[in-house]
């Protein structure tokens, strides 16, 4: 399998300005620059979930849309997420989840990005992953497969930030942070809903960051 | 989750009809209302037939040798004999006796252990299992993509002609969604169109008093999960549902299973250590050991007479359907590969 060794991730020229556009794009990056420790950082899978995107003006919510969105940071062609937003709308406040709900987790088979082909759903019980990360970091290996949505192994999280119409959303997944919180050498692989991946899901929430 | 399918009746005990290309499942009037949510899935001929092909293909395993068949067959109540525990691809042993698959649209879990939620995603489980199929869904989806006579089965069924995780996994629902057993003589005694003899009647009552809380009428089961006090199996150490839940008082606990076909479908248990109902009875009447997480409607052992026992067991026997194990509509779809070679 191809490994992708990255040290730091550079983000180019992928906002333009979409004062006149209709369509609201939302672009995931991997971010690592919080590096403070000389590792290589190599990365297998870098995928998650996000899904139920809304838009709110002053707290009032002018948009919503009630769909999954499958990120893989390791694909160009799976960083975005574009919503369709009509010209006139006015909008400070994006939210959004991280990870898959309960209602879906127990809807059976779905398609398109939910499919079960995108190998984030366990097969030895029900439940998709909702945030998958494969690599080493250094000497340590790791494989997180965070999710769970029955009682006490819930682990979507809500993302919220602020922002400014006219400007496209980037979001930058700050892994690097993520692996130094969560201590590979005490934990460096979850496979499973629980505690563990609660807390970690907690963990990998904050590693998201609006990049200004 | 929880739907009500509404079909109109024709007969009780009729498994299904088609009409234009659509297909209904017939829901017995005095059944409960099905888990399944027919609305997400509407069955249709062509979507059954595509997962009747699917369930029969053992092209669909790593060594193209164990088809969903081979440990679901249809002269077993859609599990399998001779083995106390189900074999995979390259003969290797899995952990645990296949359930006797049928009437599953009313069952909201899956598995000995209930680590699926739902009959879609069911398949997935054996497909992946390193024992079982050993593949993958998208290498399933792959070789679909890459076979004729899919692409046109999917083309009939869903209008499109490409394999998708989704359709592969609806389709097989399909198929087994038709699997409903409903005319035994159990049955057809509740429709007044038959009678049980003195044995079966006083077996009736017996099992009325020992057995319907937990492998309650008309499904024969409650489908939750209970510890009926079997002794650890010390090799496969299998802790049941705990396993899923991490819930200590899931501990041991295995799903219910349905009482419905038992003379088709031995072996018994999770691991298949019984191979009669006869063992099952008597070691519902021995004592349980210490630690066993046993369930409280058998705590103490059940106290029959040897003729008390062989009453049950006639009971139990009236709960075969054989029109059910039968039925051609279930049997490996030989036409088409007939029709194939002929092409």
């Amino acid at each position: 399998m191809a490994r992708l060794i990255i040290v730091l991730f550079f983000m180019f020229e992928i906002c333009p300005t979409i004062a006149q556009s209709n369509r609201l794009p939302i672009t995931f990056v991997l971010g690592g620059n919080s590096m403070s420790i000389e590792n290589i950082l190599e990365i297998e899978t870098a995928k998650f979930y996000v899904g139920n995107f809304e838009l709110f003006n002053n707290a009032k919510l002018v948009f919503s849309e009630e769909k999954y969105h499958l990120i893989d940071l390791k694909s160009d062609q799976m960083l975005q997420v574009m919503l369709g937003l009509s010209k006139e709308l006015d909008y400070n406040r994006i939210e959004f989840t991280l990870g898959v709900d309960s209602t879906t987790n127990e809807n059976g088979a779905m398609g398109g990005d939910l499919d079960p082909t995108n190998g984030m759903y366990w097969t030895w019980q029900s439940g998709y992953v909702n945030l998958k990360l494969e690599g080493q970091l250094g000497k340590n290996e790791f494989e997180f497969h965070l999710g769970g949505f029955t009682n006490g192994n819930k682990c979507e999280q809500l993302l919220q930030f602020d922002c400014q119409k006219g400007a496209a959303i980037n979001i930058e997944f700050d892994l690097i942070n993520f692996l130094e919180k969560t201590d590979l050498e005490e934990t460096s692989q979850v496979m499973s809903p629980g505690s563990t991946a609660v807390e970690l899901m907690g963990i990998a929430k904050e590693s998201f960051h609006l990049v200004e | 989750m929880r739907k009500s399918v509404f079909a109109v009746l024709i007969s009780a005990f009729l498994l299904a009809f088609h009409e234009g290309g659509e297909s209904t499942t017939y829901i017995p009037h005095d059944w409960p209302e099905t888990q399944y949510d027919f609305e997400n899935n509407p069955l249709t001929e062509e979507k059954i037939f595509l997962g009747r092909v699917l369930f029969y293909d053992p092209k669909l395993s790593r060594d193209e040798m164990i088809s969903c068949a081979s440990c679901h067959s249809p002269y077993n109540a859609f599990t399998h004999v001779d083995h106390a525990l189900s074999h995979g691809v390259f003969d290797s042993i899995g952990n645990r006796n296949s359930p006797a698959l049928m009437n599953l649209a009313w069952q909201a879990s899956f598995m000995w252990d209930g680590a699926i939620n739902h009959l879609d995603m069911q398949a997935l489980a054996p497909i992946s299992h390193p024992d079982e199929m050993a593949s993958s869904i998208s290498e399933v989806v792959d070789y679909l993509n890459q076979t004729d006579h899919y692409r046109s089965l999917y083309f009939q069924a869903f209008q499109d002609s490409a394999a998708t995780g989704e359709l592969t996994l609806k389709a097989l629902s399909q198929f087994m969604l038709t699997m409903v057993s409903s005319s035994s003589k159990y049955d057809q005694v509740k429709n007044n169109i038959a009678s049980f003899n003195l044995q079966e009647l006083a077996g009736y009552g017996l099992f009325k008093t020992h057995c319907n809380a937990c492998h309650q009428e008309p499904l024969f089961s409650t489908f939750k999960f209970a510890s009926n006090g079997l002794p650890v199996d010390t090799i496969l150490n299998d802790l049941g549902r705990f396993k899923i839940t991490n819930d200590s008082s899931h501990l041991y606990q295995f799903k219910i299973p349905s009482l419905r076909n038992l003379a088709y479908s031995f072996p018994y248990m999770h691991d298949g250590r019984f191979k009669s109902i006869t063992e099952i009875i008597n070691h519902y009447t021995t004592e349980k050991e210490a630690n066993l997480n046993v369930a409280p409607e058998l705590q103490k052992p059940m106290e029959l007479t040897a003729n008390e026992k062989i009453d049950l067991t006639a009971f139990l026997l009236t709960l075969t359907d054989s029109s059910f194990v039968f039925n051609k509509a279930f049997n490996y779809p030989r036409d088409l590969y007939l029709n194939l070679k002929k092409d």
